[in-house]
């Protein structure tokens, strides 16, 4: 009993005695027959002390918690001196001959209105944005302090409605354990902070009616789990879940800033996987060192018509400004297979996974791909871009696709638009053909990339999608480890550097063997960076190459397995 | 008078940031400004107002008509052309 199923938002279990959050204003009433010139004074009056509050907490927040979270204060100053909110309180007081308050509550409650009636969650979340600009000159009118939510003296659940980028900016987290909140998503405020401080959320509607003063609760921020009459057992069991996790991420966050070296000095950079610019941030949040794929196909998916170049081109151009320097690998253009486009018609093929894609469908629409590439091209300008080409097959598709890479830039040449000219290209390895003759393809790029998602379904045959021949999908198959071995060997023959980047970058048990086999870069989803430095920090490179050797020797996809599991 | 119609091309459209950027870039002219989205000129929002601004919810791809009308009314179009098609300063 008690056992409620929340919205998880910021991971990490909470146990402790909860705080409702006081609503420190009563109701403003309508009050007529003022003076307007006095209440537009007072109102202007309370506008420029909450300008002043803001930049306080714009400056402590600058200090603490970073330049991106404070940022929201910026726009709350720009709000609070915005000539519309200004000239609709000053007509309403002129007009009604009414209290700033009530003329300051009808203004601020149209917008938040029009806010929240919009699509886009983050614009719903900027009524929030209002919501805290007025109460906080609501305060200032009625001589409210401007509390403090946080004044906790003990730890505590703090539950609340909802909470302010104010309120949100005062989280202690050392008093803070927990929050649940009846509103707000994964991208708002309180969320994103919650996460930066590793305090654990949770959403539930009605949350506020559901507990007192005082109750012990616990909550799991993994699972949005939330019991609210814990028996001693349950908060027993959650102590330990909590020492655990702690234990585990104090081990992780110290790995921050450190290098990926094995024991022996060996040194492997970890990259992250991103789909859209914005995950960017998760990649520099998990300490990643470099972007080891950027899928663009999602800018091409979920719209109507093709990106433009200028939009492309802004795209990857924050991507690589992000990175500052570091590299970004971009992999043009993968459609077709399991991935279509709502808007371009691709024949139906028998064997979609054998057909027109990647590659194959940019070569056989070359305007269409000169457009990512000029995007691709003029955003190298910016920082360590680089190109790589998805499922090559066959060597005359690189020698083409390389043709049409130097077209673009003599075109670009010609028009005076700056791009890197040493800009790298490499490839993709995920088809067994361009494995098996990865020492030719090394004289002719600059990196190889092994996707191994492919490369396993292509060299064992095998549809990844179906599950009655899902027994043979395994990357564990000595075929796939020849493969690979191959690869590297070729790559480093010609001096060429190697990464690879489908899920079994990020796998436990075979990490060991890219270590052995001296893979230069690992890619993989961000959540996985800092556990893999951790492992790769514990090995040593003569150890896994001992390894390497062992396991080349076995015969089935199970006995590497299970000897990996050792 | 004048007059220009551009489109939206940061991929946000006009958040919060750009929002904050565009009222700055008007800020300073003194001709009256005003604009509205897609062909739909009985609704109008000021640019020099953030909350204006936001509350157009617009995306990218949509078309916004700038009018400017006063002495200085060719430097501020020319102003906001340039903020528009930099991609909002994204």
């Amino acid at each position: 009993m008690g056992i409620i199923q929340g919205t998880p938002i910021s991971p990490g279990i909470a146990i402790g005695k909860v705080m409702l959050k006081k609503t420190l204003l009563g109701e403003i009433h309508l009050v007529q027959d003022k003076n307007p010139e006095d209440e537009k004074k007072r109102f202007h009056e309370a506008r420029s002390q909450s300008i002043e509050q803001v930049k306080i907490i714009h400056q402590q927040m600058l200090q603490t918690k970073g330049e991106k979270e404070a940022e929201i204060f910026i726009a709350h100053i720009t709000m609070l001196e915005d000539i519309e909110l200004i000239s609709g309180v000053e007509s309403t007081i002129d007009e009604l001959s009414c209290n700033a308050e009530w003329a300051l509550q009808h203004i601020s409650k149209n917008y938040i209105a029009i806010f929240e009636a919009m699509e886009q969650e983050y614009m719903k979340e900027r009524a929030m944005d209002i919501r805290d600009i007025s109460s906080r000159i609501q305060r200032v009118l009625s001589r409210v302090e401007a509390s403090n939510i946080f004044e906790l003296k003990e730890p505590a659940i703090v539950v609340a409605q909802d909470l302010t980028p104010s309120d949100t900016a005062q989280i202690d987290p050392s008093l803070v354990i927990g929050i649940i909140n009846e509103d707000g998503g994964h991208t708002s405020h309180a969320a994103i902070i919650a996460r930066m401080l590793g305090v654990p959320l949770i959403v539930y509607p009605n949350i506020t009616s559901m507990v007192v003063n005082g109750q012990i609760i616990v909550f799991d921020g993994n699972t949005g789990i939330i019991n609210l009459q814990p028996t001693a057992e349950v908060i027993e069991e959650y102590r330990e879940k909590q020492l655990k996790l702690i234990e585990k991420r104090a081990q992780l966050e110290k790995l921050r800033g450190t290098k990926t070296l094995t024991t022996d000095g060996f040194k492997v950079e970890l990259a992250g996987n991103i789909g859209m610019p914005k995950d960017i941030k998760r990649v520099l949040e998990q300490d990643g060192e470099a972007v080891g794929l950027f899928r663009t196909e999602f800018l091409y998916m979920s719209r109507n018509d093709f990106p433009d170049e200028e939009e492309q081109f802004l795209a990857y151009k924050e991507v690589v400004e992000k990175m500052k320097g570091h590299p970004v690998v971009i992999r043009t253009l993968d459609i077709g297979g399991d991935k279509e486009l709502d808007y371009l018609e691709i024949p139906k093929e028998m064997n979609p996974f054998l057909g027109c894609r990647a590659i194959r469908f940019c070569l056989n629409k070359p305007s269409l791909w000169k457009v990512q590439l000029r995007a691709l091209l003029r955003a190298s300008a910016y920082g360590d871009l680089r190109i790589m080409l998805p499922m090559i097959a066959i060597m005359e598709e690189l020698i083409k696709a390389k043709e049409i890479i130097e077209e673009t830039k003599e075109e670009l040449r010609n028009k005076n638009i700056a791009f890197n000219e040493k800009v790298s290209v490499g490839m993709m390895m995920e088809t067994p053909a361009a494995a098996v003759m990865a020492d030719v393809f090394a004289k002719e790029v600059d990196f190889f990339s092994i996707g191994t998602n492919d490369l396993v379904q292509y060299t064992i045959a095998v549809d990844r999608m179906n599950s009655q021949v899902a027994y043979l999908y395994s990357p564990y198959h000595p075929a796939i480890l020849r493969l690979i071995k191959k690869i590297v060997d070729s790559a480093h023959a010609e001096g060429i550097w190697v990464g690879m980047c489908g899920e079994a970058a990020a796998d436990k048990k075979l990490i060991p063997l890219w270590v052995g086999m001296g893979l230069d870069e690992l890619s993989m989803s961000p959540p996985s960076i800092l556990e893999t430095r951790q492992q790769i920090q514990g090995l040593s490179k003569k150890e896994a190459e001992k390894l390497v050797d062992e396991i080349l020797l076995l015969k089935t996809a199970k006995m590497i397995e299970e000897k990996l599991k050792l | 008078m004048e007059k220009i119609t551009l489109t939206l091309t940061n991929p946000q459209g006009l958040h919060a940031r750009p929002a904050s950027l565009l009222t700055k870039v008007v800020k300073d002219f003194k001709c009256e400004l005003y604009f509205y989205k897609n062909n739909v000129d009985t609704k109008k929002y000021q640019p020099k107002s953030i909350l204006s601004v936001m509350s157009v919810g617009a995306a990218s791809g949509d078309q916004l008509t700038f009018v400017a009308d006063g002495n200085d009314e060719k430097e501020a179009i020319k102003a906001i052309a340039a903020f528009i098609q930099s991609g909002c300063g994204e």
